[in-house]
């Protein structure tokens, strides 16, 4: 146990953290890379830029669906905010990069990690079932949709297990393990699955506008492609 | 000071107590010897150490730059960063070393150091104390002998010195002057009471100082370029005269010049590979 | 041309894995990525990256002297890519050294300080003029593109196509000397280099083996590109070069046994020793095996025959190479080198760049006889596709995700002493403080820990003994350390130590593995070191969790009857666990406290303590006279003699005080 312990938080931490981040970067290139093909090809380098910024904001705060859809948006943020603050800013994950490296930054309050830690899980395992109940998303929804919200509350619950060593029902070396295990998979599946949402959100209004800007002479080659170049539209 | 200076080394009087390599690291202000993780034996040379003392069997001798009469290492270097003073010493100029660690494996005796551990490093070995003896000073070692183990001097004096020491006492020396004529002659000699094999180079290979032998071999450069540059010159010429006549030759016989011209290539200019394939034809034919 | 696909995607992998390596090479030196030490200052990066790529690379002038100087015109399919081959080793060759020179920005020197006694000046100017004669060589194809179709740029092409002959023959004679030079590096080492490899006739040796090379390697080449490309080249033309090859490597083996003939070693051969089997293994794999499939017709002819002795001559070549360099040069004994996965990748990643460089080149320049490749059909003219969305990114994809994956395997395995080479740099120390008291030790925990075996008493006496306040591990932190303690413990013969941990075999597989062997004092005071040098307390005790550390988590948990008690120690819950913010050892174990301990510090005597660092920057006697002198009630007066030490002259010599841990 201490061996395999010591493995997932040396050498296989690494390689995922490093994964991660080299992973999370080559999307972003290969998207910015493919945008601007897209724009070339089309012709038409023109965005309406204000607009664009506006949507995506709305979209990363989705206050406005918050009335449409209360209880998932609800439950999402929730989700969200708990997932992004507590592996960033735990003071244990803080102390653990000041000796690695020596970087250091303000951490939240142990006791407003654990706030947020509970939300966060009892949010997943919510998702899950919101997902599971309502007919739309379990039809929209694929094996693996299902299974991220829990592997992403996984590290989460379990961390909280490795702070509170005295609610610990089966020891704390496990629960480190089961921790650093879960969250290394976490962070290998991030630039592999969609996942990867995480930096490509901002972009996905930027996409979906270009997606829209059609070479002028577009339609008669969709009526081309038809065969029915005589027809009228 | 240009009489050639050196040091000699008593084995028989050194009682190891590591004197010399106390004043050295004060002298030359090299700090504490790096963790065993950098290096091989913590008692050797190092880039922390110019001198230490090698023991074995009871027998104590002080290792250290030999500063070679005729240095492998000043001839190795590509960019002359290893200097042979006329006064004995063999200096080392930071600023002109690349760093490619040809005079480590040139040394017959393995002196020379790397500081591995650093991302700008240097080469590292003994200087006699260069800076000393400008100043007219002993090296610091020699100073800090206790025994008198270690004593400098004109280098002529202090063979005669060794010598005579051989003489008047042979039961207690071996009767050899270790650096007297090894590779042509050292500045730092040695006499003991035991064969000194077990230093990490005890004797050099022969008396013939090493630079003669690259030298036997570089001092031919001119030679090989002329007669390679001639020879291929003189061979380039023959061949395509010959092939110019085979293809006159073809030329002249109807039924063998099937589609191939005279090369318009009389420059020499290496033709064109689509060329080339056609050429084959002619070229193979024209052997006969 | 999926075959071509896996084969970049494989080559952009370790690419990734270079660019971390590099990195490290740069960042922390030579030291933190290699193997190399004092006793192997040339390595694999020397022995492949350039006299390997130089041989490798003679295909190029090789190749020339056939087409442009013997009019072989049978043989010009296999210029370009000879020639490109050339140029992209030396390129290789020449960035391998960058990273092998500890001072890679001075590689310009030999320019501004030429010393003509010099082999490796040779090398130096040789690598770089025949790189530009290369240049100059490949260039026209370069021009031929029509990206450089400009007036001035067509001059020049025509001006080069003009001159070409003296360039080939500037690299052909510069090859000559470059090859052998290489060879006339070691002629300086006639007491190191084994004497089956050591001749004055190294540089020919190199010379000849590397135009054998040559040959092979260009049939290689064309078998590789026949593979990856399809391209296929007449295998009459293949044969007539195998059997070229044939007859120089005949002349290889030749020279090389007359040679040690002639210079009355043949004999060092047959002597049974490795050496020997080495020469053998090595002069059959270069030359014997390979030249005797040549000769036979049929074999020649074949492209499973001529590859395999192609394949042979290459490795053997190389194998050459790396026997002068490293294997038959003479190390002290007990050194040993083989290099580090970092220096590996080095050498595989430079090579990738060179085939990706090689693949990028044939693909869009008239390198082979046949028209470039390209990597992908043009797209079939799709009515929606066509303008409305782009080609596809190609195989851009599966390359970047190979980069990104090398990149992140190599960082992964980056050893500590990359991250974090602080741990192996020497640190000033605080000075040393000496309290008397006594440290009062229960016997019940030292059995509980295992220190004391059941029922032995415990070893301290009644009486004080010197308590040192030390910075043992030179961390800036000083700690209270009971000397007597440690003497009894690491006892006459450092049995103790190793009892307790309940493995004989820990200690030399721990940090304190140099004194493995070594008993009593010399564990942590070897005397022969100057400047004081102690082993520091953390090669014993450890960081807190790890398994040698003294102090263990594990039975604290258990002595503290399980989860409640993680508060004794972790009080506040709110605070991240580290040993800062734990509750002191000193809370609980009273007995350790100055208070309740006895620890009276005595005025007089703390400050300095002799025997910490300044003990040895002085002779032993210096110190014995002097305590002798301070307190003769302390000490005997013979501690101050001489012969206390230098005992019992013996063949009239002085006899000599042994340190500890030379023993």
């Amino acid at each position: 146990m201490t061996t395999l312990l010591a493995f997932a938080r040396g050498p296989l931490f690494l390689f995922c953290f490093a994964f991660m981040v080299l992973g999370l970067l080559r999307h972003v290139l290969l998207t910015t890379w493919e945008i601007r093909r897209v724009q070339r090809r089309a012709g038409d380098p023109s965005l309406p830029r204000k607009a664009l910024f506006r949507a995506t904001l709305r979209w990363l705060v989705p206050l406005d669906k918050l009335r449409e859809q209360t209880l998932f948006t609800g439950t999402s943020i929730l989700f969200h905010v708990g997932v992004l603050l507590v592996p960033l800013f735990l003071a244990g994950h803080i102390a653990l990069s000041a000796r690695g490296t020596g970087l250091k930054w303000p951490a939240l309050p142990n006791t407003a990690a654990d706030v947020l830690t509970i939300v966060s899980v009892i949010a997943g395992v919510a998702l899950f079932t919101l997902r599971l109940s309502l007919r739309a998303t379990r039809s929209l929804s694929r094996p693996l949709d299902f299974a991220l919200p829990l592997l992403v509350a996984l590290p989460i619950a379990t961390g909280f297990f490795v702070m509170h060593p005295a609610l610990d029902p089966f020891g704390f070396r496990a629960m480190l393990l089961v921790h650093v295990l879960s969250a290394d998979l976490v962070m290998l599946l991030m630039p592999l699955t969609k996942l990867v949402h995480a930096v490509l959100l901002p972009g996905t209004q930027v996409l979906s506008e270009i997606g829209w800007h059609w070479p002028a002479d577009s339609g008669s080659r969709v009526a081309a492609a038809l065969g029915k170049e005589e027809e009228p539209v | 000071m240009t009489k050639p200076q050196a040091i000699l080394t008593d084995a028989t009087k050194c009682i190891g107590c590591e004197k010399c390599v106390d004043a050295c690291k004060r002298e030359n202000h090299l700090p504490d010897d790096l963790s065993r993780s950098w290096k091989v034996r913590i008692d050797s040379l190092s880039s922390t150490r110019f001198t230490t003392v090698v023991r074995h069997d009871g027998e104590y001798v002080r290792e250290q730059c030999r500063h070679c009469v005729q240095p492998a290492c000043v001839s190795a270097c590509p960019v002359g960063a290893l200097q042979k003073r006329s006064d004995g010493p063999v200096v080392y100029d930071s600023d002109r070393c690349m760093g490619c660690r040809y005079c480590m494996m040139a040394c017959p005796f393995g002196v020379p150091r790397y500081e591995w551990e650093k991302a700008v490093p240097h080469i590292k070995k003994c200087t006699m104390c260069a800076p000393r003896l400008d100043r007219g000073l002993q090296p610091a070692c020699v100073e800090a002998c206790p025994t008198h183990a270690t004593i400098f001097g004109d280098r002529d004096e202090l063979l005669a010195e060794a010598h005579r020491r051989l003489r008047a006492s042979p039961e207690r020396y071996l009767q050899t002057v270790y650096g007297e004529n090894d590779v042509g002659g050292t500045s730092v000699l040695l006499i003991a009471g035991v064969p000194l094999d077990f230093l990490n180079r005890g004797r050099a290979p022969g008396d013939r100082p090493l630079p003669s032998r690259t030298w036997a071999a570089l001092s031919k450069v001119p030679t090989i370029v002329l007669a390679v540059g001639g020879l291929a010159a003189g061979t380039w010429w023959i061949t395509r005269r010959r092939m110019k006549l085979a293809e006159m030759n073809a030329e002249a016989l109807p039924d063998s010049a099937s589609g191939t011209e005279a090369h318009p290539s009389g420059d020499g200019a290496p033709q064109d590979s689509r060329e080339a394939v056609q050429d084959k034809g002619s070229g193979s034919g024209g052997h006969r | 041309m999926s075959r071509r696909v896996a084969v970049k995607t494989v080559l952009w992998g370790v690419v990734g894995a270079l660019a971390v390596v590099t990195v490290a090479r740069f960042w922390r030196g030579l030291g933190a990525v290699t193997n190399l030490s004092d006793a192997a200052p040339w390595g694999l990066w020397v022995a492949f990256d350039v006299m390997s790529g130089v041989a490798l690379a003679a295909g190029g002038f090789t190749l020339a002297a056939t087409v442009h100087i013997f009019h072989l015109k049978r043989f010009h399919a296999f210029a370009r890519p000879a020639i490109l081959t050339a140029f992209l080793g030396y390129t290789a060759v020449v960035v391998g050294l960058l990273y092998d020179l500890g001072l890679p920005w001075h590689i310009w020197h030999p320019i501004l300080y030429p010393q003509d006694r010099s082999a490796l000046f040779e090398v130096a100017m040789c690598v770089m003029l025949y790189l530009t004669v290369l240049a100059i060589e490949f260039a026209p194809v370069v021009l031929e593109h029509s990206l450089f179709d400009r007036p001035l740029l067509r001059g020049i092409h025509r001006w080069l196509e003009k001159y070409a002959l003296v360039f080939i023959i500037a690299g052909i004679v510069l090859s000559t000397l470059h090859q052998s030079s290489l060879g006339s590096l070691f002629l300086i080492a006639p007491g190191r280099l084994n004497p089956l490899w050591y001749t004055p006739l190294l540089p020919v040796l190199y010379f000849v083996s590397a135009v054998g090379l040559g040959l092979m390697m260009v049939l290689t080449e064309s078998n590789v590109s026949a593979w990856l490309f399809g391209h296929e080249v007449p295998s009459k033309a293949r044969a007539g070069l195998g059997l070229a090859a044939a007859w120089v490597l005949l002349l290889y083996v030749a020279l090389r046994l007359g040679d040690l003939a002639l210079r009355g070693k043949l004999a060092l051969a047959f002597a049974g020793t490795g050496a020997a089997g080495l020469f053998w293994f090595e002069l059959s794999v270069t030359a014997l095996v390979p030249m005797s499939l040549c000769f036979i017709r049929p074999v020649r002819e074949s492209r499973v025959g001529l590859s395999l002795a192609s394949g042979l001559t290459i490795l053997g070549v190389v194998g050459y190479r790396f026997d002068t360099a490293i294997v038959a040069y003479a190390r002290p004994a007990g050194a040993s080198y083989f290099p580090s996965w970092m220096e590996i990748v080095v050498s595989l990643g430079i090579v990738s760049l060179a085939v990706l460089a090689f693949l990028f080149f044939t693909e869009h320049l008239h390198v082979f006889d046949e028209p470039p490749a390209a990597e992908l059909p043009p797209p079939r003219p799709q009515p929606l596709s066509h303008r409305v969305l782009p080609r596809p990114l190609g195989w851009l994809r599966g390359y970047s995700l190979a980069l990104v994956l090398g990149t992140t395997v190599a960082f992964a395995l980056l050893p500590r002493r990359v991250l974090t080479p602080d741990l192996a740099r020497p640190v000033p120390a605080l000075k040393a403080m000496a309290v008397d008291g006594w440290m009062r030790a229960r016997p019940d925990k030292l059995h509980d820990i295992g220190v004391l075996r059941p029922g032995e008493p415990v070893p301290l006496g009644a009486t004080p003994a010197a308590l040192l306040v030390l910075d043992g591990d030179r961390d800036w932190r000083r700690v209270i350390f009971p000397h007597a303690f440690h003497e009894w413990l690491v006892g006459p013969n450092g049995l103790r130590l190793r009892w307790r941990r309940g493995e004989a075999a820990s200690l030399s597989s721990t940090a304190s593995g140099e004194q493995s062997g070594r008993s009593g004092c010399a564990t942590c005071h070897h005397a022969n070191l100057p400047l004081e040098r102690n082993s520091a307390c953390a090669s014993c005790h450890r960081d807190m969790f790890s398994t040698t550390d003294l102090f263990d988590h594990q039975a604290h948990v258990v002595a503290l009857r399980g989860r409640d008690g993680c508060t004794r120690c972790h009080a506040n819950s709110a605070l991240p666990k580290t040993r800062a913010t734990s509750t002191p050892c000193l809370h609980c174990h009273k007995n350790l406290r100055l208070a309740d301990s006895y620890l009276k510090p005595k005025p007089t005597l703390t400050g300095l303590v002799p025997g910490y660092e300044q003990a040895m920057h002085g002779l032993c006697v210096e110190c014995h006279r002097r305590e002798v002198k301070e307190h003769p009630d302390r000490y005997p007066a013979q501690l101050a003699t001489c012969a206390t030490c230098h005992r019992a002259p013996e063949k009239s010599l002085m006899q000599r005080l042994e340190p500890y841990a030379a023993r």
